[in-house]
């Protein structure tokens, strides 16, 4: 009774909506009159330090080989190079990207002082603070704060944690772990177990109904429905697989997130990272693919980071806590350029490289390009970076 | 979870006593809750307010007709309600004795009475202190004593049960509700009961029967054939075989259990005739027995519990009024129950909008949501409740690192950690987390407002 009575909660506001010919919802060509062709952002947080030096690779740099004897990648591997640099054997679709012009790569992106903690990096990059500045609100939330006035939900994370990069003294995100679960309590009426005990299981359907902005998303999810492309069998992609279904279901949430972890490679990094970068591969890949076929390319800029690279010289079989390492941009209208200079590996601070430009100026660029918003509003006064869009 | 903070939100409303129960041992520890002396005076708004109906209608009629007098009494005798809702949430909060108040809104919510249709709070409070007084005696004597209350009298409308013209709603109840439960008498059996009760209508400390609207003739209740008083038919319904059962179960779910199996409840069912329905005893027993059960999940929170738990965690001054709304918004308005069969609880407690609550309240309490402030600010205006301002802290009895951290929390607040909230919880709070850093508190709070948001926090 109690079951079937929230799957009726849930159920309302796909209504109205659905009476529409389905064509007023798909296609672009009316793109001008809803949400569709509005700016989005997406954010990939990779946990744990990605090695930036192992990903975006300075193969002509010995020094890279002498400081990497054995976690080195050896340059015949290495895809699409061009002026010193060049990526992860793992990466060969994000190659295909940067050959057709839609990938940025900017390098050495980090901030002065650097925090060496998972921590408290992870805290400075989602608040855009300084490293001895403490702020209570998410850079992007307090940009969300400003920006969006009407918007039922302002932000989508699909995690299993809120991101402090979204948290807002007024706009209301949502943290989604499972969307698959979702659809199939919104979908299936049987008696769904997902435990042994009755109860947990009941609060756990509740879970997903209590969340704020569930409507909108429902509704986005039905209008998403048509749509079939097959994205890689790993969760990132079933994430990025679910963004792009409700950004193509016309949700008006500007700003997405999530996350993936495995980058704290201490060990093995070798076979670790590759499997790490893989996954990163295809996921974006699958996405890609998608936002291209349904000409979304342009609106949507998927941003992949890390809180740090990875110490220059190896340790044992992994790498330490680093500072400095490479943005990815995809789609956006970026210039699909390299960024930046290349790693210096001979002068290094603590044995780590020293950052170039400030994450910060990206957020700035971010804001200013995509929503002619001012960064200073939310405290951010890096300058922009010219060459990304 | 750490079987004494199981314990402690099972014998009370929060984990404050899990240190005494440690200390004390279960069994000394529930032997010295219901032996405990305790005091319950009338407050002085229950003293100035009407004692009776009567006194209530004098009073309705004092005012000057045209004016708005009238309407400032009636305002008046809603902020007395309130207080009186306030009034229990403090005593659940602040009592030295949680168990004990605990069995007494077990037995409100087995006795329902509502300050809406009773409509005079002293005899709300007589009800509450009756219950009180016999909580842990018998309960035979109490179920006599409910029958004979102004305010239950009131609720189920017996001053209007006359001979010649019985009304048998308390009948109904009695045997329904606080006895015998359904399919264990026939109609017959309500019919004569209510002929039992007929005349017994108000009273100045308690109900008493008018002798010219009693029902002299004779009755058959149960296979039982004389012309009973209604404390006769009460010891007649004692002997019936499901009235131990019938409440074992209740308790029970209470306490313990949102589906009790019909071994436990046939096992306290007969503790109970054993004990020859003697409380004590009886809740010594069972909670002692059931204490020693290490295994939680076994029970929705209920919204009390759920906010006396984060404002004893989090060390949140509180405003008992606002509480006391927050409880209705959560269904679980004290003293004024949606119907006569009171809280259902289990699964009744959550729907997706109460969990959605729950979530927002636990959010503004950490972060400060300003839409939800101005929500609250109008409800602190509107009700004249004062103001309200938390400033949430955490004690860590080990902040040595993550791990330490999240252990502590983790024992305290969920019944059980699966690998997935660990993995969570290991996201939310990196290994290389620093206890000492500046904002090392903000972040422990982030850990409490991410358990007390997941399912496994709304569950015992």
């Amino acid at each position: 009774m109690k079951r079937r009575k929230f799957l009726q909660i849930t159920a309302t506001g796909t209504g109205g909506i659905l009476l529409l010919p389905q064509f007023l919802w798909a296609n672009s060509f009316f793109g001008e009159l809803d949400k569709l062709s509005e700016n989005k952002l997406i954010f990939i947080q990779l946990n744990g330090g990605n090695d930036g030096l192992n990903t975006f690779i300075p193969f002509t740099d010995p020094l890279y080989y002498s400081n990497r004897p054995t976690l080195g990648i050896s340059k015949d591997k290495i895809l699409n190079t061009s002026s010193g640099m060049g990526l992860h054997p793992a990466l060969k679709d994000f190659a295909t990207i940067l050959q057709e012009g839609n990938l940025s790569v900017i390098q050495n992106v980090g901030y002065p002082n650097p925090n060496r903690s998972h921590f408290r990096s992870q805290e400075i990059w989602q608040t855009a603070s300084d490293s001895n500045q403490y702020l209570n609100y998410g850079w992007l939330g307090r940009f969300l704060d400003i920006q969006c006035k009407d918007e039922n939900l302002k932000s989508l994370n699909i995690d299993h944690i809120d991101n402090l990069a979204l948290k807002a003294a007024v706009s209301n995100g949502i943290t989604v772990k499972d969307f698959t679960k979702i659809k199939r309590y919104n979908h299936d009426d049987n008696q769904l177990k997902l435990s042994d005990n009755p109860q947990l299981d009941f609060v756990r359907k509740l879970q997903f109904t209590s969340l704020e902005g569930m409507e909108e998303i429902n509704k986005s999810l039905q209008n998403a429905e048509k749509y079939t492309e097959i994205y890689a069998n790993n969760p990132l992609a079933k994430n990025l697989e679910w963004m792009a279904k409700l950004i193509k279901g016309n949700l008006a949430s500007k700003v997405y997130y999530t996350s993936l972890n495995g980058f704290d490679t201490h060990n093995n990094q070798l076979q670790n990272h590759s499997k790490q970068l893989t996954i990163l591969n295809d996921a974006v890949f699958s996405y890609y693919k998608d936002m291209k076929a349904n000409k979304l390319l342009e609106s949507v800029t998927l941003v992949i980071f890390s809180e740090f690279g990875r110490r220059v010289n190896q340790n044992g079989t992994g790498t330490d806590h680093g500072t400095a390492g490479p943005m990815f941009i995809i789609g956006g209208n970026n210039k699909g350029k390299i960024i930046g200079k290349n790693p210096d590996l001979s002068q290094l601070d603590q044995g780590d490289l020293i950052y170039d430009i400030d994450f910060r100026s990206v957020y700035a660029t971010l804001l200013k390009n995509k929503y002619d918003f001012d960064p200073t509003l939310i405290n951010i006064k890096n300058q922009i970076i010219k060459d990304l869009f | 979870m750490e079987i004494l903070h199981l314990n402690a939100l099972r014998f009370g409303f929060s984990t404050k006593d899990a240190s005494k129960i440690h200390s004390l041992g279960l069994s000394k520890y529930i032997s010295n809750q219901l032996h405990a002396k305790i005091d319950l005076a009338e407050p002085q708004f229950i003293k100035e307010s009407p004692k009776s109906l009567a006194d209530l209608r004098k009073l309705k009629q004092s005012a000057n007709k045209g004016n708005k007098e009238l309407e400032k009494i009636v305002k008046n005798l809603l902020k007395i309600h309130l207080e009186w809702k306030a009034f229990l949430v403090e005593r659940f909060f602040e009592t030295a004795y949680p168990l004990r108040e605990k069995i007494n809104l077990f037995f409100q919510n087995h006795f329902v009475v509502t300050l809406q249709s009773v409509n005079v709070p002293y005899w709300i409070f007589q009800h509450y202190h009756t219950i009180h007084q016999h909580a842990i005696g018998n309960y035979k004597t109490l179920v006599k004593e409910m029958v004979y209350s102004n305010a239950m009298i009131k609720y189920l409308d017996n001053q209007q049960n006359k001979k010649g013209k019985i009304n048998e709603n308390l009948a109904r109840e009695l045997l329904e509700l606080f006895t015998l439960g359904e399919g264990n008498y026939t109609e017959k059996d309500i019919k004569n009961t209510a002929m039992a009760l007929a005349g017994l209508s108000f009273g100045k400390s308690k109900g008493q029967y008018r002798a010219m609207l009693m029902d002299n003739s004779s009755k058959i209740v149960l296979g039982k054939t004389g012309n009973f008083t209604i404390d006769e038919v009460i010891d007649i319904i004692f002997e019936q075989k499901n009235t131990p059962y019938f409440l074992a179960e209740k308790v029970l779910r209470w306490f313990f259990y949102d589906n009790p199996s019909h071994e436990l409840v046939h096992q306290y069912g007969n503790l109970l005739k054993e004990k020859h329905f003697e409380l004590k005893p009886f809740f010594q027993e069972m909670f002692e027995q059931e204490g020693k059960n290490e295994k939680g999940g076994n029970q929705i929170k209920n919204p009390l519990i759920y906010f006396a738990q984060i404002h004893y965690d989090l060390h949140l001054t509180p405003n008992y009024k606002l509480i006391a709304l927050l409880l209705k918004n959560q269904s679980m308005d004290i003293y004024d129950q949606p119907n006569v069969k009171g809280w259902k609880g289990g699964q009744n407690w959550l729907t997706s909008q109460i969990y959605a609550d729950r979530n927002q309240f636990i959010d503004f309490v950490i972060d400060g949501n300003k839409q939800f402030k101005k929500i609250l600010s109008k409800k602190l205006e509107k009700f004249d409740l004062g103001t309200i301002s938390y400033n949430p802290k955490l004690k860590i009895l080990n902040p040595k690192n993550a791990e330490s951290i999240l252990y502590e929390l983790t024992q305290k607040m969920l019944f059980e950690t699966d690998e997935d909230m660990k993995q969570e919880l290991n996201q939310l709070l990196n290994y290389d987390f620093d206890p000492t850093a500046e904002n090392a508190e903000k972040s422990i709070l982030k850990v409490y407002q991410f358990l007390a948001k997941s399912p496994e926090f709304q569950i015992i």
